[in-house]
């Protein structure tokens, strides 16, 4: 859990949810209650593990991503901070 | 005891079984198919004391052998996110079974193996039943069992749930296991700086008798568990893991808990590495389904579809085995819902009527209808329905998996208030419970299509379960923002899809409808006697009288109609029942004016949930909890019917 954190992109940090279908990246840390991050990270989403976004959904629905070899329906609350690397060379999107 | 090779009888009789084996692992791994594989159909399934948590046992009986296989709820890990948890682990700490069958998904071996290094660090006797072993070859994947033996120090069964292969050479090992009663080595072991700090930590408080070691408690004070802390007396080393905590969140940048987390996946990802070797990811049949099933539009016309034809299925189906069975129980008894006579015949008259009730309402339409439910939801359906109604159910503190009890309650809204467990919260689970009291079930649905389908059109029925899910929207922001706790948002696994399993969904449809025997049952044939009794000694006309401000003032409808909603307070189809009576008539036309049906039938949409229910909701939330929704759903029935009253007459 990280506190206190600038909203700006620091080494490519990004959220989960700015990543495109398709797209992997790598946990770089997750904000939020100590229960929902523990609850991610018990399923796999520790720092330095990859995450491939598999399914993005309209209006800030949920997202389903792919880590440890398992899917997973993450709503978009939370998805929003969890924050990624980008791999090299895969390009953001500015939004 | 049985002759068979190898039999020795046992020399201590603990309860009924010699030893007591338990099943763990993660959701969605096959788990309660090896549980029935093993166990067969005779189970005991009730709550874990004091918990309201389903708890699943069975005897298996093996080589003279009688072994009590205790199922425990599908768990990540042993954190204290929920009360499977919690249960879990207390039950393998405190409890000590003789052996921990640790059921594990090879087709995810990182995730199941990171679950089975907190089994190891709980000292559990383990044995690996790798399951869903028949589908690695399709995903590409081998398992190289002997070196994961040797590298976890447990032996590694290979099963097919499905199939029943392996069962039996499973049985053996969990004998041998038992027998051998090696002491449990554990091989988990973290970094240097966390070590040194569990033990630090270990020398600063006594063993304490709750049956965890001193190592484990040590992890768990520096993961920050607050049931462990509560455990733990020495306020010193409480203080001391809170230091300690700091300086592991200071080494690594992240909370303590995420970096044993870490550190306990890197060990699991190190195994899986080691022992498998993995083609990438391949496009799968359930991608190809996904694409269709989860697309932005094509998507919701398909849920919709499934759910719509869901509903119409279980009407069409109950109606002809409702039709079927009246005719048959009506050879055994004509029934009357009033009779005269003496007080043993009007006795046992309301409790036959509320027992065929029971059997030609309640089972015609329920158990089709969970039995499809069922089916989807071990298709892995269910779980992409969650997916995409996850966003609405957010404006109503929800998430996507709370249409599981709502839809469930269509059926019988008894069933419903218990699987609102699948929510993560005291909050989430109260608010979704209150949700489905408001879902019209099969009784309901009944009184709906009696008089207001039958007698004006379609469209009105329709209309009104239309009205009924705006109700529920409005009533459940409402209640997101009154009630008092922490909603969670959706984190979900999303199984792949796969062909049900008869065995589970007649297992799933079973602990849901058992709540009928046991609830709903009693209280047609307990609470219809009654009412019948009451009936005879004249003791309801003076409510009709008591209820005229409300019923005849207010909703504009025959006084009557005060009996009638006191006798739907036990069975709501008990409302047209008995109309039909008291006039000695099925047309209603010449009864009620179409605005009166309709009033009428909102009335008893809304206005309680029966007594079933009541009682269901007091045992999940506490009889002060119940109350409050009863009296809430009253308030808003005759609100609301009031209304309608003087408002509908605009359209006929």
């Amino acid at each position: 859990m990280v506190r206190g954190y600038i909203k700006m992109d620091i080494e490519n940090e990004i959220p989960l949810t700015r990543l495109d279908e398709n797209q992997k990246g790598e946990i770089a840390f997750i904000r939020g209650s100590q229960k929902i991050v523990k609850r991610l990270s018990d399923l796999g989403l520790i720092p330095m593990s990859e995450v491939l976004v598999m399914r993005k959904t309209m209006m800030r629905g949920p997202i389903e991503v792919y880590v440890k070899r398992t899917t997973l329906a993450i709503a978009h609350d939370i998805a929003e901070n969890i924050f990624v690397k980008l791999k090299s060379n895969t390009k953001i999107k500015k939004n | 005891m049985a002759a068979c090779p190898g039999c020795e009888p046992s020399k201590k009789n603990v309860g009924k079984a010699d030893f007591v084996v338990a099943l763990a692992g993660n959701a969605n791994v096959g788990k309660s198919t090896i549980f029935n594989e093993l166990t067969g159909v005779d189970q005991i399934i009730g709550n874990w004391p004091g918990k309201t948590v389903e708890r699943a046992e069975a005897l298996l009986q093996h080589k003279g052998y009688r072994i009590k296989v205790v199922d425990l709820p599908g768990i990540y890990s042993f954190s204290t996110f929920s009360m499977e948890e919690i249960v879990s682990r207390d039950f393998i700490a405190i409890e000590k079974p003789a052996a921990v069958v640790n059921v594990i998904d090879a087709t995810t071996l990182e995730r199941n193996l990171f679950f089975t290094m907190q089994l190891l660090e709980l000292n559990a006797p383990l044995i690996i039943a790798l399951n869903q072993a028949d589908l690695l070859e399709k995903r590409g994947v081998y398992i190289n069992t002997k070196k994961l033996e040797k590298m976890l120090g447990v032996p590694v069964v290979l099963t097919s749930a499905i199939s029943g292969k392996g069962i039996s050479e499973l049985t053996d090992k969990i004998i041998e296991v038992v027998k051998a009663k090696k002491k449990v080595n554990n091989k988990v072991r973290y970094g240097k700086e966390i070590e040194d700090r569990i033990k630090k930590l270990e020398k600063h408080f006594s063993k304490i008798k709750s049956g965890y070691h001193k190592r484990w408690i040590a992890i768990k004070l520096l993961e920050g568990d607050s049931e462990i802390k509560k455990l733990i007396r020495s306020k010193k080393a409480v203080s001391m893991a809170k230091k300690f905590s700091n300086e592991l969140t200071k080494i690594h940048g992240h909370d303590s808990t995420v970096v044993i987390t870490a550190e306990r996946y890197h060990i699991a990802d190190r195994i899986a590495r080691h022992v498998q070797s993995i083609s990438p990811r391949k496009y799968n049949i359930s991608d190809i389904i996904d694409k269709i099933a989860l697309h932005p539009v094509l998507g919701y016309f398909i849920l919709v579809g499934v759910i719509v034809g869901l509903l119409v299925w279980t009407f069409v189906v109950g109606f002809k085995i409702s039709l079927y069975l009246s005719n048959w129980l009506a050879i055994l008894e004509q029934l009357s819902p009033v009779v005269q006579g003496s007080f043993l015949t009007i006795l046992w008259n309301g409790a036959f009527t509320g027992f065929v009730a029971g059997v030609t309402l309640v089972i015609p339409y329920v158990l089709p209808f969970y039995l499809f439910l069922a089916f989807l939801e071990d298709s892995g359906y269910l779980t992409r329905i969650s997916f995409m109604l996850d966003r609405g159910m957010h404006k109503l503190g929800l998430h996507g998996k709370a249409i599981i009890p709502l839809l469930l309650g269509y059926g019988c809204n008894v069933p419903a208030c218990f699987s609102c467990r699948v929510m993560e919260t005291p909050k989430q689970k109260f608010v979704s419970a209150f949700l489905v009291t408001l879902i019209p079930c099969t009784a309901r649905t009944v009184v709906i299509l009696g008089l207001v389908a039958a007698f004006i059109n379609i469209q009105w029925a329709l209309a009104l379960f239309a009205f009924d899910i705006l109700l529920i929207i409005l009533l459940g922001m409402l209640a997101f923002r009154v009630v008092p706790g922490e909603s969670v948002g959706l984190i979900m696994e999303m199984p792949n899809y796969h062909l049900p399993s008869f065995k589970v969904i007649f297992k799933q449809t079973w602990t849901r409808t058992k709540s009928l025997i046991w609830i709903v049952f009693p209280i047609y044939i307990i609470g219809s006697a009654a009412l019948q009794v009451f009936y005879a000694a004249g003791l309801l006309d003076p409510i009709n009288n008591l209820l005229k401000p409300i019923t005849v003032s207010w909703l504009m409808l025959p006084s009557v109609v005060g009996i009638l909603l006191i006798f739907g307070i036990v069975r709501k189809e008990m409302t047209i029942l008995m109309l039909a009576v008291l006039f000695g008539t099925t047309n209603f036309l010449t009864i009620l004016t179409p605005v009166q049906m309709i009033v009428l039938s909102l009335v008893t949409m809304i206005y309680i949930p029966c007594l079933a229910t009541i009682f269901a909701l007091a045992k999940e939330f506490g009889w002060k909890r119940a109350w409050l929704i009863t009296i809430i759903e009253i308030a808003v029935a005759i609100l609301i019917g009031g209304l309608a009253a003087r408002v509908l007459p605009v359209f006929f």
